[in-house]
Parts: C-alpha cells; sequence; structure tokens
C-alpha cells in the first residue's frame, strides 16, 4: 500500500478576476493512501471542485506540487498528462458531461477513440454492470439523470483506473438514483480503488473507512483519526 | 444481451458525431454551394472562351499566346474563388469549434490527445464536404448540359470531358487542404484553453 499514491504540497489555485485573485486552495498539502475514501465537503464555493481538478491534473496550481503515484504531474508534458487522465484517472462530474451526440456505448469508450476494439469487451461489461445494456444505443438527451451519471461512472473505469475522483456526483440526482451511484463507488473502493468524492452532503457517502476532509475558504481540515495526513 | 456486431469503431464515432444534423447540414450546404459556384464559373468560362473565339478566329492567326492568355485569366478568377473559399471556410471552422469548446474539454478530461479529436473534427469536415463534392459535381455538369457545353470542340483547355473533370477536381482540393490547415491553426487555438473554464461554458 503506497501512503503517498497522492500528494499535494502547499498547493495554491488563485483564479485571477481582472487585477484581483480570488483564492481557492490555500496552501493545501495533504497525503491520500493507495486504496482510501475520501470524502471532500464544505459549502459551495469552498474549493471542493477546485481541489478535484487539481488532483485531476485538469487545472494546472498557482504555487506548489500535485504528485501521483510519485510524478509530479504538472510538470509532466502533455501528452503524458493525457495518458495520466486517461489511465490512472477516472473523473466523474457532476452534470455528468457526456457527448451529446454519441449514445451510451459510444460515450463509455470515447476515450479510446482510436483502439475501441481493445476495450469494447470491458465497455459492455460495465454497461451490464450499470444496470444500462437495453439503454446502450440511447443518447444522453434519451437517458434519465441517474442513467447518464451511471454511464458517466462507466466511462471513467473504461480504462480500469487506479484512481476515482466524483464532484458531487449524486447532486443532479434524486434519492433512489443517488443511492445507486453511492453504493457502486463503495463497490469499487472495497476493489482497491482510491476514491475521492466532493459533495455537500458526506453523510451519504460515510460508512467504516471512510475519512472526511471539510474544506472551507480554501483552507482544508483533516478529521482526527483519519488515515490521511496534513501538513502544517 | 448485446449485440457485439455493433460495437464502435473510429467510423461509427466519426457517424455519431455527425448526428448533429443542423450543423452538419449547414457544412453540407456551403460546401455544395462552394462547389457548385466554382464548377459552374469554370464551366461559363469555357463557354465564354469558346464564344471569344469562334467571334474572333484571328486570335491565332495574329500570334497570340492564347494559352498563356487564358491561363493568366483564370488562374486571376480561380485565385479570388479560392480566397473566398478560405475565408468562409475559416469561419465556418472557427465557428463549429467554438461550438464545440465544451466537447473539447470533456475529451480532454478522459484523457485524449489533441491529434485524436483533430483526426475526429477534420473527418467530420471532409465526409460532408466530399458528399457535396459529387452531389456538386453533377449538378454542375447539369449546369454545364443546359449551357449546351460542346465538348467535341478541339480548342483550349476544355476541349473534353476529362479536362472539364480535372477543373471540377480544383475546388475539391482547395476544400481539402484549406480544411487541414485551418482547423489545425484554430484547433491549436482552442485546445490550450483551460479544461475547467471550457466544462463550465454552456
Amino acid at each position: 500500500m503506497n501512503d503517498d499514491f497522492i500528494k499535494m504540497v502547499e498547493v495554491s489555485k488563485i483564479y485571477k478576476d481582472g487585477n484581483t485573485g480570488l483564492t481557492a486552495v490555500d496552501s493545501a498539502s495533504i497525503n491520500i493512501p493507495q486504496g482510501s475514501m475520501i470524502v471532500i465537503t464544505g459549502p459551495s464555493g469552498s474549493g471542493k471542485s477546485t481541489l478535484l481538478y487539481l488532483i485531476a491534473g485538469l487545472m494546472e496550481p498557482t504555487h506548489g506540487e500535485v504528485f501521483v503515484n510519485g510524478k509530479s504531474i504538472y510538470k509532466l508534458r502533455d501528452s503524458s498528462i493525457s495518458r495520466l487522465r486517461k489511465e490512472t484517472i477516472g473523473f466523474v462530474f457532476q452534470a455528468f458531461n457526456l457527448i451529446p451526440s454519441l449514445s451510451a456505448l459510444e460515450n463509455i469508450i470515447a476515450s479510446r477513440i482510436m483502439d475501441q476494439d481493445k476495450r469494447q469487451k470491458k465497455a459492455f461489461e460495465l454497461l451490464d454492470e450499470m444496470g444500462l445494456t437495453s439503454h446502450k444505443d440511447h443518447l444522453p438527451s434519451e437517458l434519465s439523470g441517474g442513467e447518464q451519471q451511471r454511464v458517466a461512472i462507466a466511462r471513467a473505469l473504461i480504462n480500469d483506473p487506479d484512481i476515482i475522483l466524483a464532484d458531487e456526483p449524486t447532486g443532479n440526482l434524486d434519492s433512489e438514483n443517488g443511492e445507486i451511484i453511492i453504493r457502486i463507488l463503495h463497490e469499487l473502493n472495497s476493489q482497491g480503488k482510491t476514491i475521492i468524492v466532493a459533495t455537500h452532503n458526506p453523510e451519504l457517502f460515510m460508512a467504516e473507512g471512510v475519512q472526511k476532509i471539510s474544506i472551507l475558504d480554501g483552507h482544508i481540515e483533516i478529521d482526527a483519526g483519519a488515515n490521511v495526513y496534513g501538513r502544517e | 444481451m448485446i449485440n457485439e456486431s455493433s460495437h464502435p469503431t473510429t467510423f461509427n464515432l466519426i457517424k455519431s458525431n455527425l448526428r448533429n444534423k443542423n450543423k452538419q447540414i449547414h457544412i453540407l450546404i456551403f460546401c455544395l454551394s462552394i462547389c457548385v459556384f466554382v464548377q459552374s464559373l469554370l464551366i461559363g468560362l469555357s463557354v465564354g472562351i469558346e464564344n471569344e473565339l469562334a467571334q474572333r478566329p484571328e486570335i491565332f492567326d495574329n500570334g497570340v499566346n492564347f494559352f498563356e492568355a487564358v491561363g493568366g485569366w483564370t488562374r486571376t478568377l480561380f485565385g479570388i474563388v479560392s480566397l473566398i473559399i478560405v475565408v468562409t471556410l475559416f469561419t465556418q471552422i472557427l465557428r463549429d469549434i467554438s461550438e464545440r469548446r465544451k466537447d473539447m474539454g470533456i475529451y480532454r478530461a478522459i484523457g485524449l490527445k489533441r491529434k485524436h479529436f483533430l483526426h475526429l473534427t477534420l473527418a467530420e469536415h471532409l465526409i460532408p464536404a466530399s458528399v457535396s463534392f459529387l452531389i456538386g459535381t453533377v449538378l454542375s455538369i447539369l449546369v454545364g448540359l443546359i449551357m449546351d457545353i460542346n465538348f467535341n470542340h478541339e480548342i483550349g483547355i476544355f476541349a473534353s470531358p476529362f479536362s472539364v473533370t480535372v477543373w471540377m477536381l480544383s475546388p475539391l482540393l482547395v476544400i481539402f487542404i484549406s480544411t487541414i490547415i485551418i482547423s489545425n491553426i484554430t484547433f491549436y487555438f482552442f485546445w490550450h484553453l483551460p479544461i475547467e473554464e471550457v466544462l463550465k461554458y454552456e
């Protein structure tokens, strides 16, 4: 087990707004062990999503470094960071972010645009696991919110990544569909995947072994007793 | 049970992306109109030259370098038309790619490289361009027939159906090369926009 699987060192993100700057994440230093499940919680605008984007290699920090499996990801070349996003990290967005012109099956396999054949069997398995077999040819507009989110999760899993990052994955869903998504994320964690969820409702995700990080105005607080650790 | 024969391929993905009918019909109509315009212009030009020669047979007798004169004129005309094509294509591709900023952000977020999305975009433009070229060719041949072109005429660069066909290929070439160059330039600009900004864009 790698205790420093995800490591942030003094990471800050400041959004520029004209001449002023808005600090979304302020000198965050955390280490997340492999295989853990972390819930990041905080009010709207507290920096939860920014923290996920920073870990996912989707947003370069203003200061500091982010390491994933020992690699400083923002020092990688564009093609290497693309490979990291494709093979090591699966991202689930609150707004699903499916390609509207592609069917459910095509969305799942979209990241393998040049070599879909190698992953088609996996895509069919994921459709089956997500209970979407009969919806494989449906466009996102023909699917319910819960179904779209399950397609988004399947898409995140197509390359068998070690890390799943989910930004408010139940935010746009009713309670029934929300519970399905939470169950799927717990199952993935029990299979050894590192899961990090940003949510307003941490209680929905809390279970044995799940650890909580709170963020307020860009400052991180780690719950006492958590395996995740930060640095002062 | 899933029918595995319907598994996605790159071609199917391109085909699926072409599902956005409004956008693709727009591209199709645009390319078609350019093809018909250019080809009709060239065929019309050939008729004009034939008429000119029929009325002024002394052109040859006076030792005027006919092919050079006609070549210069048509090259200038073709240059202007090509410029119109390139400028209009640029506007079209810029608009199309900017409309797909969010898709681009999603593809980047799931790990696609720039070249992958570029191939997809190119194919999406080149497929309608080719289809419209074929339709355009048929339509402009009809225009030519209506204008009663005599393919058996023994003078000039439009002396045979083959030479007309060569001229007809020119717009296709312009569309293909322009699409590839313009897509690359436009795409390079949009690809480097921050992903999180793109994903928020509606």
